[in-house]
């Protein structure tokens, strides 16, 4: 209360100041895409996949039906 | 007079043992309409491209006449796995599994549901399981050889599958597949 009395207040009163940084890093990679269909984006998405351990050409497997 | 009766008839309520439904009930403890659950199981194969979810339900009302069926087990498992129930797949190709002990596709399915999970080991184990019961069943062996090559740990087994699906893979891009990883492998393995 003593505090939000004018020009005295500032003797009862407390007041500190900090500043705080935060930095946001956005890693892009470049792929040139040479070919006018884009066949490259295969490529590059299966790099991922290879990276992961599956190679590029595994086929899917599906679970099974019943009848 | 009255509350030591109805206090009692709780407890009898209580201690009457309620049905205890898993795949090792009896199904002689349960009422089934096996017909019934019969007709609404070929009703959702018919649905299942084109509605899963009308086939999830006719499904799921086949287990409800009948919670003994193992293919509604197996097939509701397909369609939760599809949607990415795991938990819920698994479960029902649990039940397919106990009641279908001589065949393989409750177990390759068991398997796929544990590999997407990221049980490598457990799906293995369910692999190895299928191919027991039916030796060289083709997909297993696919899935089995495709999940040693992604764990990089090759089993003595392996290039025995990866000749079996270079010659007998379900599909081309199987059975190039196979040729490709075999080419791959160090010499005398």
């Amino acid at each position: 209360m003593l505090g939000r009395i004018p020009v005295l207040g500032a003797l009862f009163r407390d007041t500190s100041r900090s500043s705080e940084t935060t930095r946001t890093f956005v890693f892009l990679r470049c792929d040139v895409q040479r070919s006018e269909s884009f066949r490259g984006l295969r490529d590059a998405s299966d790099r991922a996949g290879r990276a992961a351990g599956l190679a590029a050409d595994t086929p899917s497997l599906e679970p099974r039906w019943m009848r | 007079m009255k509350a030591p009766l109805v206090l009692l008839a709780a407890l009898a309520a209580c201690a009457t043992p309620d049905t205890v439904r898993g795949p090792y009930t009896s199904p002689a403890e349960l009422p089934r309409d096996t017909s019934r659950a019969a007709t609404l199981v070929e009703a959702a194969s018919a649905a299942r491209d084109a509605d899963p979810a009308k086939a999830e339900a006719l499904l799921r009302d086949a287990l409800t006449a009948d919670l003994f069926h193992a293919e509604a087990h197996n097939n509701l498992g397909v369609l939760l796995l599809a949607r990415g129930d795991l938990y819920g797949a698994a479960h029902e190709f649990e039940w397919a599994r106990k009641l279908l002990p001589g065949h393989p596709e409750p177990r390759l399915n068991l398997a796929l549901t544990l590999e997407r999970a990221g049980q490598a080991q457990a799906a293995e184990s369910s692999y190895a399981a299928a191919l027991e019961v039916h030796p060289g069943y083709m997909p297993a062996l696919q899935g089995a050889a495709r999940l040693a090559l992604a764990e990089g740990r090759p089993t003595e087994a392996l290039p025995q599958w990866l000749a079996e699906i270079a010659l007998g893979g379900e599909t081309e891009e199987w059975r190039a597949w196979a040729r490709a990883r075999a080419s791959e492998l160090p010499a005398g393995r």
